[in-house]
């Protein structure tokens, strides 16, 4: 009961970043503790979800400047590897299977907008969106204009006025200008933006994931959800949700055990 | 017996959410409007949980209000512009960087899909009312007509 109710009280009462605690600095790899755990290889690490948590499963015996989320076929052939004693050498381009955790400066910019999302109201009926999206080999992420809250008045039966809510982001639109073309989609390795209430993809997230998929895109938005505290990882049919903290230890290149 | 009961508590659960009750009468009324028009127009609105879906028919305007939980038909007299379909290419048919200001894509909030008996996929772009109500477009232009149409289903921006 005392557990159900603490959680309760850290996803309602949220109001301060969870990323604030967790500034980056050159430990993080260990858990800010240098001394107890040692980066074994320096080698990315590959995590899956196993039993509705996230779990260290595999790396892919290089040095790169992301983690690794991934499910299904990709999966089972981690854990054949890792069962092997061997890094995973398969296919770890972005796809349906395989998501891109950002790290460092990228991994600071989910951090901004998740707080400028925070800070630009004071709960989820007045916040408004905010995300970002970085290309390949991109070091600084590139944070898109504020989204808006578009209030309609929707006509009920016996002609009753009645005014709702939608919120929306622009993809891409940075200082007032669109700043990605169609023809540059494929190189884009990022796209997220922040849910002040719930990480649930709407709609039109699923429309957006579809049409960029179409223009070359073959990576997986995320969506960071205040109210929830969950990340979604999403393409145009399916997704998968993890925990925030999780999302925030694999930026880090945590080892999670099960 | 447990299993069961749970299996059916979420049966009863899920079939009563919002959201897959509005995806489920959307589904519906596609399909019956697919047999009656070569071609339509779908309006999604994230978060008012209201899909609207039309299409001209000898002066007519037929439009459809979903609600998670209800279906409202419309038929209205619609005379005033002939919908030109290089207009309505020019709109939603371009690349991205290249779009008018009120159709670009978003991520959360409402869409315009049209959809074309002749085309495998919906034509398909984001749809800032707040700037196509607030821009003054040629007469008879695809904004123009949508305007209409949207004014004329009760649906628009609110100014508050």
């Amino acid at each position: 009961m005392k557990n159900r109710l603490l959680f309760f009280l850290s996803t309602t009462m949220y109001s301060i970043s969870i990323f604030a605690y967790q500034g980056l600095s050159p430990y993080n790899y260990c858990n800010e503790n240098p001394v107890v755990m040692v980066d074994p290889d320096g080698e990315a690490p590959i995590y899956a979800k196993k039993r509705g948590h996230v779990v260290t499963i595999g790396d892919d015996g290089k040095d790169v400047d992301r983690s690794y989320l991934v499910r299904r076929s990709v999966k089972r052939d981690v854990m054949k590897a890792t069962k092997e004693n061997r890094p995973y050498d398969g296919d770890l381009q972005q796809s349906k299977n395989v998501m891109y955790i950002p790290m460092n400066k990228i991994a600071d910019g989910v951090a901004e907008t998740e707080r400028l999302t925070l800070e630009n109201g004071t709960s989820s009926d007045d916040r408004v969106e905010f995300g970002g999206h970085a290309l390949k080999g991109d070091v600084e992420p590139r944070i898109w204009d504020p989204g808006q809250r578009m209030a309609f008045n929707i006509v009920e039966g016996q002609d009753q006025d009645k005014i709702q809510y939608s919120w929306s982001i622009t993809p891409f639109k940075i200082n007032g200008k669109i700043n990605v073309g169609s023809r540059y989609e494929s190189d884009i390795e990022y796209i997220w933006h922040i849910h002040p209430g719930y990480a649930v993809p709407s709609i039109s997230d699923y429309k957006m994931a579809r049409g960029r998929r179409n223009n070359g895109y073959k990576g997986n938005f995320f969506i960071v959800g205040l109210t929830d505290q969950n990340v979604v990882f999403y393409n145009e049919k399916k997704f998968i949700k993890i925990s925030l903290s999780d999302f925030i230890r694999m930026t880090k290149q945590e080892i999670i055990e099960e | 017996m447990k299993l069961v009961l749970l299996g059916s508590l979420a049966f009863i659960l899920c079939g009563c959410s919002p959201e897959l009750s509005l995806k489920r009468n959307t589904k519906k009324v596609i399909r019956k409007v697919q047999r009656k028009s070569e071609c339509f127009f779908e309006c999604t609105l994230d978060g008012c949980y209201i899909n609207v879906i039309w299409y001209y028919k000898n002066n007519t305007l037929i439009g459809y209000k979903i609600r998670p939980y209800d279906i409202n038909v419309y038929n209205l007299p619609y005379n005033n512009c002939h919908l030109d379909a290089d207009s309505l290419f020019m709109y939603l048919d371009t690349p991205l960087e290249k779009r008018d200001e009120c159709f670009l894509d978003l991520l959360d909030g409402p869409w315009i899909s049209f959809y074309d008996k002749k085309n495998k996929e919906p034509l398909e772009c984001g749809l800032n009312f707040d700037c196509l109500f607030n821009t003054k477009y040629e007469k008879c232009s695809f904004p123009y007509i949508l305007k209409n149409t949207l004014s004329k289903l009760d649906i628009c921006p609110s100014k508050n």
